[in-house]
This record gives C-alpha cells, structure tokens and sequence, in this order.
C-alpha cells in the first residue's frame, strides 16, 4: 500500500494553504471592540455553538472524537476567523484547530456542514497517523471522506451550484470537490491532484467512519448515531 | 485454550472504538485489535502468547457478551427500523444517488425474523445466521486496505494550549 512509499518532496513556494487564512499567522491580534463591532465574530461563535448542540452529524462527530482519545473543547479545537476568498472553513494540523470563516458563514445550515467537514478532518487526524504536508494521497482521503458524509455533496447543493445529475452523481461531486480543496491548499498540478483522488477514492470513499454508512440526511445520522452508541453490545455479540 | 483471553477478563464495560479494521475474524474466532480500547492494553504481554503484535484478544466469536449471555448484535426493533428505513422511497433516491442502482433490503428483514425468532426459542440457527450475517456486514466494509496507518494513541499535541505547538 501506499505506507511503504517514500512521500514526495514539497513543492517550492508552498504555503500549504495559510494564505487564505491571513489571521493564522498575523501577529498584530485585533482588539476585542474591532472584533465585536467590524466583524462577523459573534455570529460565527452563536451558529458554531448551535451545530455543536444540536447537529446530529456533530454531535456523533466529536463523541467518536472523544472515545478515541481527543475530545474536543470549543474554545481550544475552534476559531472563528475572516479568510480570503471563498473558503468556508480548515483544519490546521500543526495547530490541532479547526477554522470557521465567519466572512464567508451566515446561514446556520452551511455552518452545519463546515463544522461536520472540518470534524471529519479532525476525527482523521485523531485516529490516523496522516501526513497532511507531504503526502498528497492522504490529503486526497481525508478530503474524499469530508465531501462524502458532510452533505457537501447533496443533490439539493449540487442544484445550487448548477451542477446536474442524478444516477450515481454523488461520487462525481465527490471527487471533483476533492480535487478542488486539493487545489486550494496545495501546489501541485491538477493532473497529480486527479490521480492521488483517483488512486485513493475506492478505499476512502468506502470509509464511512464514524457513521458507518453515508449520511445524506440527519435521519440518516440520527441512525448513525444510534449504532455509535450501541456498538459495545454489537461488537460483543458477533 | 490456555492462550484465550476473554473479553470478560480484559473489561467489557471499557467502551469500544469503532473502527471496523480493529476486528478481524479467523473463521469462528475474533481477533480484537488493541486500538478498540480506550487504555491500549500492553503490546508485549500479547505477543509473549503468540498472537499478533497490535492483537489485545482472540476469542470465539460468539461468547463475547458479559458472563456469556449472547444477544443479538441490535435490538429487533433496529432490525425492523432499518429495514423500513431501507425500503423507503427516500433511501431509494439517496442510494440510486450514490450507487447508482436500487437498494437491497432483503437482508434486514431476514435478520428481524432471525432475532425474533431467537427472542421466541433461543434457536441456534437463529443466532448463527445473525451472526453470519453482521460479519459479512463487516467484512464488506473491511474489503479495501486503508490508506494510512491507524494510530495507537491520539496525537501528543491535540490538547497543547495554543502558542506552544506553533514550533511544528
């Protein structure tokens, strides 16, 4: 498997993706009025604190996150912060934090779905041993996952971006959003970023951890949720 | 067997991580991996009895619950939940959505009658063909090798207050 080869060199120039998040690395920290006043700060911190409430796709998210052994504190695992372009949100590994962009975030149903992507990412860095800076293959799972059982993928979102189809086309969004969030954070051409997805997509599309299927809607996560919580006595009677 | 230690031994109350490539059966026997516990048990006692590195047990498959006392995996109502939930129009869309072809729910509604039928007469059959049916269920989802490697304690920084990690 992909374990035993030797992962490629960084590319020259790569910034891994903080230009979009220009408060990661400012040293200059706004003073709280500007923070209340000219930014979308509050509302950012009202929505996050809703979805982790009462989103079942979050809430399954961060209780597999604690059963593995990191649980997760709003005010230590997340940021609310304004970004460029149109990110909506990252995982930044090296600081173990996920980044809402509060610029970009104003309706409670796509907070949601960031926060159940980014956790996605969390939960992968939590139980796996992945190389998010060198080994573009493991990027490419994790971001198959995050699109595959956040909802980013939907067929009601793919409408709103104008994006048609029905047999199967869920995969196709999958890999084509994964494709782009390789794009967005890393230097490298679209033909390596295709092929890493197109290497890695049979296995990590097929990893529904923790929901152990794909949840296309709370429903669906609700029932996710419930095999969560019953797995002792399933994995004690098979 | 001597070499068999029971989960009963090593604490079931302890909840389980639930990752499927943790569990790996050898016909009728389970081999857990360490990982699927929260205190990773030592390593080295394991293999000093001639299982696996990474290997926490291996017992018969079906005498993992408490003192003995088999239950099916789900309750009978998951069962019939999830077989309802599974013929249902909207499961038809997201699965045609998704795979491009229809839903097959027959499998549920087998194990609801297997579970039944268990709760009714305690019938062997019964409990073997639930069995069967939930570590095919696993072994489905075991068919592809991962891409990375699972880790056996979470990652040292996860709790580090910020400005300390920043040296990464």
């Amino acid at each position: 498997m992909d374990r035993s080869e030797p992962p490629p060199e960084v590319a020259e120039g790569e910034d891994f993706g903080y230009r979009l998040f220009p408060e990661r690395h400012s040293e200059a920290k706004r003073s709280f009025l500007t923070t209340s006043l000219f930014t979308f700060n509050h509302k950012c911190q009202v929505m996050l604190r809703i979805a982790l409430d009462t989103n079942p796709y979050a809430q399954l998210l961060l209780d597999a996150m604690k059963q593995s052994g990191c649980t997760v504190y709003k005010d230590r695992h997340f940021a609310c912060e304004d970004c460029d372009g149109c990110v909506s949100g990252g995982f930044d590994s090296a600081t173990s934090q996920i980044v809402l962009c509060q610029n970009n975030i104003h309706q409670q149903s796509h907070m949601n779905r960031v926060v159940t992507h980014e956790l996605i990412h969390a939960f992968d860095h939590c139980r796996a041993h992945v190389d998010w800076f060198k080994n573009v293959k493991h990027l490419a799972c994790s971001e198959i996952r995050a699109a595959n059982l956040s909802g980013d993928c939907s067929l009601v979102n793919e409408i709103t971006r104008f994006k048609f189809g029905l047999k199967q086309h869920h995969q196709t969004c999958v890999r084509d959003r994964a494709i782009r969030s390789i794009l967005a954070v890393r230097k490298v051409s679209k033909e390596t970023a295709e092929k890493a997805v197109d290497e890695v997509f049979d296995s990590c599309f097929n990893d529904h951890e923790p929901f152990g299927r794909v949840p296309h809607s709370k429903s669906d996560a609700k029932y996710a949720y419930r095999d969560f919580q019953n797995r002792n006595r399933y994995y004690a009677n098979l | 067997m001597a070499t068999v230690f029971s989960l009963v031994a090593l604490g079931p109350a302890q909840p389980l991580r639930s990752d499927p490539y943790f569990y790996t059966f050898h016909g009728d026997w389970l081999e857990v991996s360490c990982q699927s516990y929260d205190s990773f048990c030592p390593i080295g006692s394991m293999s000093s009895m001639g299982l696996g590195s990474g290997s926490c047990a291996t017992v018969p498959a079906s005498s993992m619950a408490d003192g003995g006392a088999w239950r099916p995996p789900r309750t009978c109502e998951d069962y019939w939940s999830e077989w309802k939930h599974c013929k249902g129009i909207r499961n038809f869309f997201h699965n045609y959505y998704t795979y491009g072809e229809v839903p097959s729910c027959e499998q549920w509604k087998i194990d609801y009658s297997n579970c039944r039928k268990w709760e009714k007469s305690k019938s062997p059959d019964a409990k073997e063909s639930l069995c069967k049916s939930e570590r095919a269920r696993i072994l489905e989802k075991q068919k592809y090798d991962p891409v990375w490697k699972l880790r056996k304690t979470p990652p040292r920084d996860w709790y580090l207050p910020l400005g300390q990690d920043k040296s990464k």
